[in-house]
């Protein structure tokens, strides 16, 4: 079965070209108390390479940080760390990118090797680090603990010597044929299990659901967290995780590499979809996360906005264009 | 020497064989074969022992029991505490050490520090693969569910600089003895090994109790070890060039190992602090201290390693330092050990470990681990559920995980647990379950026997691991077969004896010489979370004495044949405690009914005894304690002593019959302040910690002296000179105003005594000169030059104190100076109230809490202390 094949699904055409995009991620805390000290690591850089270009970034904090620096997380993601120590009430963390994607397309390569030998061929091949960083996502982790339910319900999916990439699409299909959207239903806190029961949720929850359900046969799969492009084609539904942060799941297929499949949009994961992070769960990816002296109760602002890039994109931004694009 | 080996070979039985050993039964009392530390197969003592019981045997008879109780006293007063989880006895455990050491030869003792060196080596060289290339799980040396499958892996700590530079500072090691006399490794401590403190508290007891025979067995002592520890400590500071301030990163008064924290820091002179006293700025870890930030160089760290950096770990850890794993990476710090370096104290990892160690050492491993199987191989699986019957059952990775004995287990519950390791095997590992040796212990006569198990400890130094030259034995509790490996399982410890055949007469290894060698006279800055300590310890200090003092005075007037009928003469007193809610009772103009006689006598009852009541006596002492033991690093021994004595003072008194029973008791109470009073005037050094207790203490007297001026002067005249008598008993200071006066108690000479002389150190003038230096010299410290308004008010109050003369020429003069002083008492009452809350703001606002951010909360911390 081919996802490509469903009516409605703009992104999972085979045929989409090279994407440029300018996205705003605007983080604003409001703290009922002055804050006198605040470190924060963010995972807002988008990855380059692996079929994309990131050509500018910025991260921008107001107040100013007193230090920052740049490195990479255990799983290779981009990181930046900074601190303030201003006194501040209000904290504002803008993120913008200009960056192009463009992943080839899979459908040259085939579907992959059957599913069930491919733990074996991981084993086999250990010696290779990519592929170690690959059975590393077979384990349990800290939101997503694998047990036989999930398998259960992945296992009519999962014949005996399925391709294994053609197995997880239509499990993705089914995932977003059985759940409901409703970001009402879930925290980011909700444990994996209570989706399962309630078949409800938002990205983040598909995701690691997916991601559950495939570590569960002993498959490697991790979480992706990113943005997804919000112009609907004209007559097509608008997809959701429109101006949000989106979750999706890769999969790792030794011949095919790691594959993005998004159960929410049921589609895979290609050029209108961009990666910032990924790692085991959300626990290992969370854009922005800080601890601070102060505060009292706050109030957090995200706006995020993804959309082609235009002409004259390569000016510098200003503050003000900044606010514009908050809305 | 030679005489006893003569004897020996005289006679199967030596002299003191009937004394000592005459109920011992050793390995007779086992069911299966054990290993004997005491006895050869042969029945013969052996020779380390043998050293030991001959001087041991020099002891006059009934000697040793009479020393085990003074040593048992010492361990009760000096508080070493272990505190037990879910304890609804409080917590506070006492330690339970055994009298008799447990002696190993100094050959031994070679084997074993060096075997165990060794493992310490391969240790770091896995924690710096596992971190790294990971060469060993993809050479399949390693299965990788030992890495990806284990939480104990700590992927934000994989980029810390630390992982090929010997990250391992300091190592444990349990090992038991196995029947046939060869040693194995239990179990591994590479993250923060406990027990060091408790091994040098054991051995300071036991020196103590035995002097002459450790010294005649010529022991080997430990002082060299902790030189060697400080020195290590101190050259592993990152930042050349500068005294390196070493700090002890403490989880707190309710850790069950807190004791031996606390002690640790006071015996090495490190800075005990918990998470909420250091901050990184900078990517620089720095204490909070009254004089500001101090940058810290090295930490030794207690807290446990996911609870380091609720940053980049644990997010909702209140016990660590946010920032801490960007100041390792920025390597400003070192720490003891790294967050991380846990992985490998793993259960399943012994599995391995063999095969690890010749290829990471290319050599064999000398210590064998306890055989050990890890369950996600099928060949160890099957092995392990063929006998389940033998083997005892673990958590492949998480220590504190509960234990399954497969012997005498039920054959449900053996197919249950069979079902649990085949539906998730990896989880799991079994061991072989190896009957640990028996050693001596005191059974009240002599020695009867039990289990044990040691703890080893190895510090790193410049030329590799040197191991403290004995270690924390643990025995098996009365009527258990085994010792827990942790002390949460309730098992007694030992002193262990390494002996050596040469005279102990330098520590063994000697101190290298350093220069510069600078004098000091300061202690180090003060951590303000301890200085806001002191300060409230010496509050409610003062509180309680005063509260205690009243009652005091109270209860000798009502208690006296005038009974209730000398409510009057007491009047400010009885209005002082029932106003501020330390006496639950009517003010002293409420006339009392015949049957509400009864019940003041019960009210005053309840204010020294009731516990339920937070404003009784036994409350605030209980508080005291409280308060004292968040700061026992900055209190002397004896401070603590009677601090504690003080705190503990309610559950050793009888409840009163009536109420003069209670005068002893009070008398009593009113000597340990004393005590304290005198300890901290006499036996501390002035730095800014004593400022703070001393603040703390001047600040409640004056705000009480001026409570009751206040209440005396509110009197009619009559009422105020019936009264006079016990205000003068109230401050101490009858016998001043006897010698000064002919005559009896008037009011202006009774004021001036007890306010305004400046001599009297009652007095509150005297409380105001003190509180005007204190501030001076803190306001110094923080490096202020002009001085604050409190500090101005202070003075001004303090010159118009010793401008006035109470001095009365007639009725008219008399009367005026009274009301002089109760207007200036008014306005100074509010001053000394606002003050306390400005001294908080000025001096421990660093405290502020770190709270962590994400997702739209703010985890803020709790206040943990409750004022008084």
């Amino acid at each position: 079965m081919s996802l490509a094949a469903k009516k409605g699904t703009e992104p999972s055409r085979g045929n989409e070209g090279p994407e440029r995009y300018r996205i705003h991620h605007l983080t604003a805390y409001d703290y009922g108390q002055p804050v006198t000290v605040s470190h924060q690591v963010a995972r807002l850089r988008p990855i380059d390479g692996e079929g994309q270009v990131v050509h500018h970034f910025e991260l921008t904090s107001t107040p100013a940080p007193s230090r920052q620096e740049s490195g990479r997380d255990y799983f290779g993601n981009p990181v930046e760390r900074f601190s303030l120590q201003e006194l501040h009430r209000r904290l504002e963390v803008l993120a913008v990118s200009d960056v192009e994607v463009n992943r080839p397309v899979l459908a040259e390569k085939g579907m992959g090797l059957a599913w069930d030998r491919l733990r074996e061929k991981l084993a086999a091949d250990r010696q290779d680090p990519a592929v170690l960083r690959a059975e590393e996502c077979c384990y349990a982790s800290p939101l997503i603990s694998p047990s036989s339910a999930y398998a259960d319900y992945a296992a009519s999916s999962f014949d005996p010597e399925r391709p294994g990439l053609e197995a997880v699409m239509d499990l993705t299909e089914r995932i977003h044929e059985d759940f409901t959207f409703d970001p009402t239903a879930t925290t980011v806190a909700t444990p994996v299990e209570e989706v399962m029961e309630n078949r409800r949720g938002v990205c983040q929850d598909f995701a690691q659901f997916e991601i559950a359900c495939l570590r569960s046969l002993g498959l490697p799969a991790r979480y992706v967290s990113g943005y997804l492009r919000t112009d609907p084609p004209p007559g097509s539904p608008r997809l959701i995780g429109a101006d949000a942060m989106h979750a999706w799941v890769e999969f790792y297929c030794p011949d095919l590499g790691w594959v993005g499949v998004d159960p929410t949009n049921r589609c895979l994961a290609r050029n209108h979809h961009v990666r910032i992070a990924v790692g085991r769960d959300y626990n290992d990816v969370s854009p922005l996360r800080g601890t601070v002296v102060g505060g009292g109760s706050q109030l957090i602002t995200i706006a995020v906005t993804v959309r082609p890039f235009l002409e004259g994109d390569g000016e510098p931004m200003s503050s003000s264009q900044s606010q514009s694009q908050r809305s | 020497m030679g005489k006893g080996a003569k004897k020996r070979g005289e006679a199967r039985e030596p002299a003191y064989y009937q004394r000592w050993l005459g109920d011992y039964s050793g390995r007779k009392s086992q069911t299966g074969s054990v290993f004997d530390e005491l006895l050869a197969g042969d029945g013969q003592v052996r020779p380390e022992w043998e050293r030991f019981l001959r001087q041991l045997d020099k002891l006059r008879p009934g000697d040793f029991a009479d020393r085990w109780q003074g040593a048992r006293d010492l361990i009760r007063e000096n508080g070493v505490t272990y505190n037990i989880h879910g304890d609804p006895k409080g917590g506070d455990r006492p330690w339970d050490l055994d009298p008799v050491p447990w002696v190993i030869s100094e050959s031994e003792w070679q084997f074993l520090s060096e075997g165990l060196a060794q493992r310490a080596n391969l240790f770091q060289k896995l924690l710096a693969d596992f971190y790294g290339e990971r060469r060993l799980v993809r050479d399949g040396l390693l299965p990788p569910d030992l890495l990806f499958g284990n939480d104990r892996f700590l992927r934000p700590c994989a980029d810390l600089p630390v992982w090929n530079d010997r990250p391992l500072s300091i190592y444990a090691a349990d090992v038991a003895r196995a029947p046939d006399g060869r040693w194995w490794v239990v179990s591994d401590r590479t993250q923060a090994p406990a027990g060091i403190g408790y091994a040098l508290e054991n051995r300071i007891v036991l020196g103590r109790m035995l002097p002459e025979v450790a010294r005649e067995c010529q022991l080997i002592r430990m002082a060299g070890f902790f030189d060697q520890l400080r020195e290590s400590l101190a050259a592993s500071s990152p930042n050349p060039g500068r005294k390196p301030h070493i700090v002890l990163l403490t989880p707190g008064p309710r850790n069950e190992t807190y004791f031996e924290q606390a002690f640790l820091a006071g015996y090495l002179g490190l800075t005990l602090a918990e998470g909420e006293d250091l901050t990184v700025r900078q990517d620089r870890v720095y204490l909070k201290t009254l004089e500001g930030l101090e940058p810290v160089d090295v930490i030794w760290r207690r807290v446990d390693e996911e609870y380091g950096d609720p940053l980049e770990l644990k997010t909702d850890s209140q016990l660590g330092v946010p920032g801490l794993l960007q100041a390792i990476r920025a390597g400003t710090v070192k720490l003891w050990n790294p967050p991380g370096s846990g992985v490998t104290e793993s259960p399943a990892l012994l599995a391995f470990l063999p095969g690890l160690c010749e290829r990471l050492l290319g050599e064999s491993l000398r210590i064998p681990s306890v055989a050990t199987w890890w369950c996600g191989q099928e060949d160890a699986r099957r092995t392990v559920l063929s006998q389940l019957d033998r083997l005892v059952v673990k958590h492949a990775f998480h220590k504190g995980a509960p234990v399954l004995f497969g012997r005498g287990i039920e054959a449900e519950s053996r197919e249950q647990l069979a079902a649990s390791i085949e539906a998730n095997p990896g989880a799991y590992v079994a061991q072989e379950e190896i009957p640990y040796s028996v050693a001596p212990v005191w059974n009240g006569q002599g020695f009867g026997s039990r289990q044990v198990v040691l703890r080893i400890f190895l510090v790193a130094g410049e030329s590799g691991f040197v191991a403290f030259p004995g270690g924390l034995a643990r025995v098996a509790a009365e009527g258990q077969e085994r010792p827990g490996i942790s002390m949460q399982q309730g098992s007694g410890s030992k002193d262990t004896w390494v002996l050596s055949p040469r005279a102990q007469t330098e520590p063994f290894v000697a101190t290298r010489q350093r220069f510069p060698l600078d004098i000091r006279r300061d202690t180090g800055s003060l951590p303000s979370r301890v200085a806001d300590n002191l300060f409230w310890t010496g509050r409610c200090a003062e509180r309680s004495e005063w509260v205690t003092r009243l009652l005091r005075e109270v209860i000798s007037r009502v208690g006296s044949e005038a009974g209730f009928g000398a409510l009057p003469e007491v009047a400010p007193l009885w209005d002082g405690l029932v106003g501020a809610g330390y006496l639950q009772a009517a003010e002293s103009d409420a006339e009392p009914t015949a049957a509400g006689l009864e019940a003041l006598e019960e009210a005053l009852v309840a204010a020294a005894f009731d516990a339920s009541d937070s404003y009784s006596l036994v409350s605030l002492n209980r508080e005291l304690r409280r308060l004292g033991s968040l700061s026992r690093n900055s209190l002397s021994m004896d401070t603590w002593r009677v601090v504690r004595r003080l705190g503990e003072w309610i559950s050793n008194t009888p409840d009163p019959q009536k109420l003069n029973d209670l005068l002893p008791t009070l008398d009593l109470l009113v000597n340990l302040h004393a005590a304290l009073s005198g300890l901290a005037g006499e036996n501390t050094t002035r730095n800014s910690g004593w400022v703070f207790l001393d603040l703390g203490r001047r600040l409640e007297r004056a705000s009480q002296a001026t409570d009751l001026g206040i209440r005396l002067l509110e009197l009619g005249e009559k009422e105020r000179s019936r009264s006079l008598r016990a205000m003068l008993e109230a401050f101490d200071s009858a016998i001043t105003y006897r010698q000064r006066y002919f005559f009896g108690p008037r009011l202006l000479p009774v004021l001036d005594t007890l306010f305004f002389d400046p001599t009297n150190p009652r007095s509150l003038a005297f409380q105001l000169g003190c509180l005007e230096r204190h501030l001076a010299v803190i306001a110094f410290d923080a490096g202020e030059d002009s001085p604050d308004r409190n500090r101005r008010t202070l003075a001004a109050a303090f010159e118009e104190m010793e401008g006035m003369d109470l001095s009365a020429g007639d009725l008219e003069e008399e009367r005026e100076k009274t009301e002089w002083t109760r207007s200036f008492f008014h306005t100074l009452q509010p001053v000394l109230w606002s003050f306390s809350d400005e001294i908080a703001r000025r001096y421990f606002s660093l405290l502020h809490r770190e709270g962590f951010v994400a997702g739209g909360e703010v985890t803020t911390r709790p206040e943990l202390l409750h004022r008084p």
